[in-house]
Formats: C-alpha cells, sequence, structure tokens
C-alpha cells in the first residue's frame, strides 16, 4: 500500500474512530469520502463480528479513553455534570478539541473557555471550577524555576521575588474551591451562591495547595510573582487595596509567603 | 537459545510504574527486578511523577515504554517528541525505549490507540524506513511491540507474524513479543498463536509482555485488567525455550489490586521461564 493510500485508509479509520455518532453510517461515509469503497471491502469480518462491528469497537473506546482522561483531570466537573452529563460534554468536546498532542495532559486545555462559551445556564460556574482545576493540573505538571545562586539575607524595598515552585493566581466569580474539596474527600458538594474570590494555587514540594487571597494580598502577590520589586509592588496597590493590607495583615502574609517558600528572593 | 543480537540484557522480572503504587514502592524497595514506566506520563511533568521516577531509576534498572510513537502513520515522525524521549531516556538512563507496531493518529489529530496497520510490502518498507528514521534520532535501537488488535484489513497480503519478522529483520530493530496480545489477536482473528510466535525470530525477543484480558463472548479485549489466563502462561513458556530467559514484565492497567498482587503474578514466570544461567549476574543500575 503506497504512502498515500496507506494515508487514506488511516483517515477512514481515524474518522471513524473519533465519530461520535452510530458506527455504521459514520463507517459508509467515510469508506466513501476517503476510499471510494464501503467498509466491508476495506475491513475483513471476523467468525463473530462484521468489518463494521470491528471498527465500532475502536470507537467505542476512543470516548471512553477521553473521558477517563478528562474526569481525571476534572473531577469536580465530572460529579457536578453527573455521570451522563459528563459523557455527553465529553463527547462534544473533544469533537471540538480532539486531540493534537502525544500526551492526553493536554486534553483538557480549553475546557475552560469551551464551557465558558456554552449556552448552559451554569456555564460561569462550571467554568470557574474548570479553571480551578486546570490551575491544579498545571501546578501539579509544572517545572520548578532552578534555585536562585545567592539571596539577600534581609529583604529590603528592592528585593525582587520569584516563585519558589509553580503557582497560578485566579480570579474566579464563584467559590468553587470548597465545592472541589467536597468532591475529592466524598462529601456532598454545595453549589455557592456568586460572590468574587482570588485564589492563589501553589506547589509545595509535590503537594498541590489553594489559598484565598484578599484582592490586596491577591494584587501584591501577583505584582511579586511579576517580578517587581518589593516597593514598587506596594506602591502600585491601590487606595482600596493598601486599606485591605494593614500592617498587620501585610506581615501575615509575607510570613505566609516566605515561610512556605511561595516567594523567596530572587 | 540465549541471548539476542543487541546483547541488550535479561533484565528478569518486572512491573510496570503505576500511580496508585507509587507510595508502596517509594516506602519500601520492592523487590522485583526492574520497572517499565509509561513514556508519555513522565515526559511533560516536573512534579511528584518525574520525582518518583528519578528515585526508582537510582536503584532499580527502568525501561521506556511509549504509545505515541506512531511508528506506522503517515505524518511525520514528530522530532520534539523523540527529543523529549530521548532526554528522558538518558535522565533515567533507559535501558531500552520502545512502542508499538501501529499508528496512533493522522493529520495532526490523535487518537491516543494503538491502531492496526494493513500488513503488505508497502507498508513494510513505509515502516522500515521510520524506524531507521526513529532509532537516528534516539541513537539507539528501537524495540517494537506487536499490538493486541480487533480488526483486519482487506488489504493485507501476510500474516502479522510475518510482517513483524521482516520488519524487524530489515529495520535492524528489536521486539517486545506481548504474548497476551497473540493471545487475543489470534482469538479475534481466527489464527493459531502457536505458527505466531515460532515464526518470531528469537535473536531479536529482548522482552516479553504478561497481561489480562476481557472476554466479551465475540472477541477478547485487551484490558490489563486482570491475572495472566493459563493459556497465555503456556504460550510464554514455548516461546521461552526458542528465546532463553528473556526480560519480562507485567501490566496490570484497570482495577489496579496492590502491590503485592501485581507483583506476585509477576513472579509467577518464574516457573514458565528458562532459569537465568549462574553465570549471569543481576543487572546493576549506573
Amino acid at each position: 500500500m503506497a504512502d498515500l493510500a496507506l494515508r487514506r485508509l488511516q483517515r477512514f479509520v481515524q474518522s471513524v474512530v473519533v465519530h461520535p455518532g452510530e458506527t455504521r453510517a459514520a463507517a459508509a461515509r467515510a469508506a466513501r469520502r476517503e476510499l471510494g469503497e464501503s467498509p466491508e471491502t476495506v475491513l475483513r469480518p471476523s467468525r463473530t463480528l462484521s468489518a463494521v462491528d470491528r471498527i465500532g469497537i475502536y470507537q467505542g473506546m476512543y470516548l471512553l479513553r477521553m473521558r477517563d482522561a478528562l474526569a481525571a483531570d476534572y473531577p469536580g466537573l465530572a460529579h457536578a455534570l453527573g455521570e451522563n452529563g459528563f459523557v455527553e460534554f465529553v463527547r462534544a468536546y473533544v469533537a471540538r478539541h480532539p486531540s493534537r498532542s502525544y500526551t492526553l495532559n493536554r486534553l483538557g486545555d480549553e475546557v475552560p473557555d469551551y464551557l465558558a462559551r456554552s449556552n448552559r445556564p451554569d456555564r460561569r460556574f462550571l467554568a470557574d471550577l474548570a479553571r480551578l482545576e486546570l490551575a491544579v493540573t498545571r501546578v501539579f505538571d509544572g517545572f520548578a524555576p532552578a534555585p536562585a545562586a545567592a539571596r539577600p539575607a534581609v529583604p529590603g524595598p528592592g528585593t525582587t521575588f520569584r516563585a519558589a515552585a509553580p503557582l497560578t493566581l485566579l480570579a474566579l466569580a464563584h467559590p468553587v474551591g470548597p465545592y472541589l474539596d467536597a468532591v475529592r474527600e466524598g462529601r456532598a458538594p454545595r453549589r455557592q451562591r456568586s460572590r468574587p474570590v482570588r485564589v492563589l494555587v501553589y506547589r509545595r514540594g509535590f503537594a498541590v495547595r489553594r489559598r484565598d487571597l484578599s484582592p490586596g494580598a491577591f494584587a501584591l502577590v501577583a505584582a511579586l510573582a511579576a517580578g517587581r520589586p518589593l516597593a514598587a509592588a506596594l506602591d502600585a496597590l491601590s487606595i482600596r487595596q493598601r486599606r485591605d493590607l494593614p500592617p498587620r495583615r501585610l506581615s501575615a502574609l509575607f510570613r505566609a509567603l516566605v515561610g512556605e517558600r511561595i516567594l523567596v528572593p530572587a | 537459545m540465549n541471548g539476542n543480537r543487541f546483547s541488550l540484557p535479561d533484565l528478569g522480572i518486572g512491573v510496570g510504574l503505576r500511580t496508585t503504587h507509587f507510595p508502596t514502592i517509594l516506602r519500601r524497595k520492592p523487590d522485583v527486578d526492574w520497572f517499565e514506566a509509561i513514556t508519555e506520563n513522565f515526559l511533560d511533568t516536573g512534579g511528584r511523577p518525574l520525582r518518583v521516577l528519578d528515585v526508582v531509576a537510582e536503584r532499580t534498572p527502568v525501561v521506556l515504554h511509549g504509545v505515541s510513537l506512531s511508528i506506522g502513520g503517515t505524518d511525520p515522525l514528530d522530532r520534539a517528541y523523540l527529543a523529549k524521549v530521548k532526554a528522558l531516556a538518558r535522565r533515567v538512563k533507559a535501558v531500552w525505549v520502545s512502542d508499538h507496531v501501529c499508528f496512533t493518529g493522522v493529520a495532526g489529530r490523535s487518537t491516543h490507540d494503538l491502531l492496526p496497520i494493513p500488513y503488505d510490502e508497502a507498508t513494510l518498507r513505509h515502516v522500515v524506513r521510520r524506524i531507521r528514521e526513529a532509532s537516528d534520532l534516539l541513537e539507539r535501537p528501537l524495540v517494537l511491540e506487536n499490538p493486541s488488535s480487533y480488526m483486519e484489513y482487506a488489504a493485507s497480503s501476510m500474516p502479522e507474524w510475518e510482517f513483524l519478522a521482516r520488519m524487524a529483520e530489515e529495520a535492524d530493530c528489536a521486539l517486545l513479543l506481548d504474548v497476551n496480545n497473540v493471545y487475543v489477536s489470534a482469538f479475534n482473528h481466527g489464527f493459531d498463536a502457536e505458527t505466531y510466535l515460532d515464526a518470531i525470530p528469537a535473536d531479536r525477543i529482548v522482552q516479553y509482555h504478561l497481561a489480562g484480558h476481557t472476554h466479551k463472548g465475540d472477541y477478547i479485549l485487551d484490558t490489563h485488567s486482570d491475572h495472566v489466563v493459563d493459556e497465555v502462561w503456556r504460550l510464554y513458556a514455548r516461546t521461552s525455550e526458542r528465546t532463553g530467559p528473556v526480560s519480562t514484565l507485567l501490566e496490570w492497567d484497570e482495577d489496579i489490586p496492590p502491590f503485592a498482587v501485581v507483583r506476585a503474578e509477576a513472579m509467577k514466570a518464574l516457573a514458565y521461564r528458562p532459569p537465568r544461567p549462574a553465570s549471569l549476574p543481576r543487572v546493576a543500575v549506573g
């Protein structure tokens, strides 16, 4: 089979395997389009299965594989949608965003945006939940920056900081963290009313952790993580954000950031 | 017969490195000869999985087993992917790197399945060309595994065992012979498993895979979800007589039981393969 013919054959197989609908019609259409033939002239039957039944085995496994991969990264979303709802979501999502990578770890990258663009009435909650879950996955897999060569003994106004381990800052419209915690701990999760929350997702050792931040703390951590010097980061806070970070809170925040090695002097 | 033409060692009996067993493996050094890691699970992570693999590789021989090379595919080989595989293999001192005789997708898409290819002359030439290219990029001989499959192409002009044997000779690659896959495909396609095993050149087999499967009545699904069936053990014993003791690995990927159960299942292989010559020591790491 010459390369072009092999490529057409592979396009036929893939078309059927990833098709979200009924196998027989999908196989007939794909065989006609790619090869100008019928599935029965391309594939052999077995003693017990027709040609279409046989390629249908691969088609059935494809959806299950995609479901399992997305459920591993999005357990909260899977719970929120329910078993059947999640399968239908996966079917539609992978039709729109099929894997183009050698790894399934990237399959769910578009889930938050896909949900946000959907017309579901609860799309904002689901998209926020997915954003948090994607952040957890990315922080879990992220590469820690190389350690700095030397650090100032006492941080001063000109000190810059860097993340000691992967971290992500999220501004969400729903407090989805407790929902995800409940799912993971096997408790009945409860959707809370919409209210803005700011979340720091970071890694300590190899464990992913989460910390809710006030608006001022969020702005300060974002500026420091972006490499702004301490004094400049504090100066850049708005009046409201500064009110949000009185000296006692600021001191507590720094103790936490440095103590947990979330940010270290660069 | 003993030994293979690549001088790759008999690592003994190993098991697949799976996330669910990480705590057990880290807590105490399990008594297995070697581990096989799924390559793609460790390529893009700087977190715990890679740390665990590093720790394991420091004390036990490791082999990398890929599922995304798509050696039978018609898209160009993914050079960036191969560069990452090569770097990971160096990092963990992988004894060898393997993948499957299949295609995984086309036109830039990946199905993440091991889809069968037709067994004919032109496809053979195509695959041989790509094996050479991949081996050059990896700077090591490639080890390729026979897939399990559920469908056959009308275009195939030779049996799978002939394709594999010729592919290995013409591309000068090594083979990972999955005995369970032979059993599964023999049932699904109605061929004789012993004919298959006897046709594979013994001096190119550097590894065996064993696993359980799920019988669905009309066909067998290669699920890696159960104990190895007696008939697969018998086939393993038969082919081991030809090859001598060859690195053997048990795969268990669904409904994974505790590590002790997986290890015990793997160790059954000792009863079915010829003993390792006393003059051959265990492979050391480093």
